[in-house]
């Protein structure tokens, strides 16, 4: 039942935020903020195995459903805080609220066909929402609509291409309608189980974004905040993939993968993916690009467990799209606090920001751990086991070496972050709280009142700590999430 | 399979080429809502009334978005007309090939669509090709798969090529519904939590034409004005 309370919850919450933002974007916010934390406190209650029928189809909590909701309505009271804080238009809460209850009720639902259709549904609004606000009425950007249409487009086309697949697995012509066991023995078998594959691994490539088919994530990454990215690619993305690795797990199965074609094309896109998505983020000098690219990346690495379906590597996968989503969330704030505290965007640009503010040095670094990771934490070891799953020591050495780039971009942008400071970076608000405008009182019925009308003085005085704060928190999920995995059951 | 769903399967067939052929953009609209309206009731067995109810709501609300800025852009082309400009609908010509070349690609996909419902009715996963007698008998999922293939067909090139953000989301909504009708020819008749959230699915679809022509249209005026001043 919480699930479902969830769903309507969020859905409606983000849906009434879109709906008065316009008129007053100070009250969406609000009802955003609201709402997330209804959301996250309905999350942690989730009972695990818990089931409720709603219109003939039995919605069912999971611990992948506890730890999906928990962390993403976390992490999106933290982002909403903070364009609260930097003074945004009120484009965040509103379609990510409508994503996180999509994203809830889609892996709630048994039938994969349905859990698709509601992760589109939930999406479509966090491609539009922000790309629409931050692109109106701008001469120069006719060909960033036809990005944002490209985007909303992807997510439709891989919908629709998983639904049709999923619906021949069930049909009687099928591997699960028809009941017959997964062999590969039978050509006629063979191939119909190698395109459904290929076919729905090409769904997850199109709607990640993954090369070659990363053009539109890269132009709305470009033209958008990066608080919206979240909403709009990695948490929808991260859904889209579990669904469509289950389903692959139960109705092709690992044989299939392990053909020749369908492991070599699924593992070259995987793999291309990692490499030039790393290099591109290595290379990049703009900090969203940085962020976008990195995703690419991660996405990448996903990829290649459609390479092998053993259930190792969809375990592996489960854990590794989740912290890989929460760590993804944790850049996109540091992007959005360190753009909005330096007034730059460009590494050039930036110089001694870390200098200037370590407290989003200390955010970075613990992202740096947290996407990295160390020996025994769940996404590294993930990451290994879903290398070597699908490329086989010693070429999946190099696999692992190329999803190991992150670390050069990550140490990049500390790098610069320690050198001298440079131009707007010198003269960016301190990092330091100050206390502006507060006025020591005694302790009297007045003095309540007093305060309370120092607090929004006090908020203005201290937004650059807020932000940097704020960003360690997410920073700080990430870490946890990376390091905990969804643990076992 | 009963004459009215053969009827209603050629009227969504015959709704998706007028929604991707018209040159008039509320005549294409109105192919849209008979393709969304039909593909409500392209099931079988028909669902429950509240849930037919709730997807033809949603498919007449999705049109209706769209039907908004439609209407405001040949309000603005009028009143741009009347100044001697042209406004930006004026370049949406709907298909270039006309309405009997996508009729015809319309019957050649509805022709693989009843192969498709043939194969299921009769074939089983390790058989390729539809047996005989399968491909006699026209079932129910004939009809269903025949007007959803030819939709999901009809869709792909609007939404693929066509720059016009309003013919390019009709082209998005044929893919939708077309999909979801080969999901029901594959696999049989949806449960209602499905049709809900494929109502939910269709309007965020038509939101897409919503929100990009709503943020084309300021721009457009700006960029109208060849010499950088507002109009006025």
């Amino acid at each position: 039942m919480t699930v479902l309370l969830i769903a309507l919850v969020a859905i409606g919450a983000g849906l009434s935020v879109l709906i008065v933002r316009r008129a007053s974007p100070i009250a969406a916010q609000l009802i955003g903020l609201g709402a997330t934390v209804v959301v996250a406190v309905l999350a942690i209650g989730i009972d695990p195995g818990d089931t409720t029928q709603v219109g003939g189809m039995a919605i069912t909590s999971s611990a992948v459903l506890r730890l999906v909701a928990t962390v993403w309505s976390g992490s999106l009271l933290l982002l909403a805080l903070l364009e609260l804080t930097i003074g945004g238009r009120a484009a965040i809460a509103g379609p990510a609220l409508v994503g996180l209850g999509a994203v809830v009720l889609g892996l709630g639902i048994p039938d994969p066909g349905a859990a698709f259709a509601a992760f589109a549904a939930g999406s479509i609004p966090a491609v539009l929402v922000p790309g629409a606000s931050a692109w109106i009425g701008r001469q120069d950007d006719a060909e960033r609509l036809i990005t944002l249409r490209r985007g909303a487009s992807a997510v439709i086309a891989a919908t629709a291409v998983a639904i049709v697949v999923v619906a021949w697995g069930s049909s009687p012509v099928g591997p699960l309608g028809s009941g017959e066991p997964l062999t590969v023995d039978d050509p006629d078998r063979a191939i119909a189980l190698g395109l459904a594959l290929l076919a729905v691994a090409g769904a997850v490539v199109v709607r990640a974004g993954l090369i070659p088919a990363h053009l539109w994530a890269a132009r709305f990454m470009e033209g958008v905040s990066s608080l919206a990215v979240p909403a709009a690619l990695s948490w929808p993305t991260m859904a889209f993939a579990l669904v469509a690795l289950g389903w692959g797990q139960v109705a092709i199965g690992s044989p299939t993968a392990s053909s020749w074609l369908e492991h070599g094309i699924i593992a070259l896109v995987a793999v291309t993916s990692i490499a030039f998505g790393g290099l591109a983020a290595i290379l990049h000098e703009d900090i969203e690009h940085v962020l976008g690219y990195s995703i690419v990346q991660d996405a990448g690495i996903a990829l290649l467990a459609f390479a092998s379906l053993r259930p190792e590597a969809t375990e592996a996968a489960r854990d590794w799209l989740i912290a890989s989503a929460a760590v993804k969330t944790a850049l996109a704030g540091w992007v959005a606090a360190t753009r909005w505290t330096f007034g730059a965007h460009r590494l050039p640009d930036l110089r001694g920001w870390g200098r200037q503010s370590p407290a989003l040095a200390v955010a970075l670094v613990t992202i740096l751990f947290a996407a990295v990771g160390l020996p025994g934490m769940a996404a590294f070891d993930a990451r290994a086991s879903l290398a070597f799953e699908a490329v086989p020591a010693p070429l999946g050495w190099l696999v692992l070496l190329a999803a190991f780039s992150s670390v050069v971009y990550y140490v990049r942008l500390l790098a610069v972050g320690f050198r001298k400071e440079e131009g707007g970076v010198a003269h960016a608000p301190s990092p330091v709280p100050r206390w502006v405008g507060a006025r020591p009182t005694g302790w009297s019925s007045r003095s309540v009142v007093l305060v309370a009308r120092d607090v929004p003085a006090l908020v203005d005085a201290n937004r650059a700590p807020i932000v940097a704060t704020i960003a360690i928190g997410l920073a700080a999920i990430g870490f946890v999430v990376a390091a905990a995995g969804v643990g076992p059951g | 399979m009963t004459p009215a769903l053969a009827v209603i399967a050629v009227a969504v067939a015959a709704g998706a080429v007028v929604s991707i052929s018209a040159r008039d953009l509320r005549l294409a609209l109105i192919g849209v809502a008979v393709v969304a309206v039909g593909s409500a009731l392209l099931v079988d067995p028909l669902s429950s009334p509240l849930i037919l109810a709730i997807r033809i709501v949603a498919a007449l609300l999705a049109v209706a978005l769209l039907w908004t800025v439609v209407a405001a852009s040949h309000e603005d082309g009028a009143w741009l007309g009347r100044r001697g400009r042209r406004g930006s609908h004026d370049t949406e010509t709907g298909s270039p090939l006309g309405w009997p070349a996508e009729a015809l690609v319309g019957i050649a996909a509805a022709f693989a669509g009843i192969g498709i419902a043939a194969n299921v009715a009769g074939g089983g996963f390790g058989v390729v090709g539809a047996a005989p007698e399968a491909v006699a008998s026209l079932t129910a999922g004939s009809a269903i798969g025949a007007a959803a293939t030819a939709v999901l067909v009809l869709g792909l090139a609007p939404a693929l090529f066509d720059r016009s953000a309003i013919r390019g989301t009709i082209g998005l909504l044929l893919i939708i519904h077309g999909a979801i009708g080969l999901r029901i020819t594959l696999a049989g008749p949806p449960t209602d939590l499905e049709q809900l959230v494929v109502a939910g699915l269709v309007i965020a679809c038509a939101s897409i034409g919503f929100a990009i022509r709503g943020v084309e249209q300021p721009a457009g005026e700006h960029a109208a004005e060849p010499d950088g001043r507002p109009i006025e």
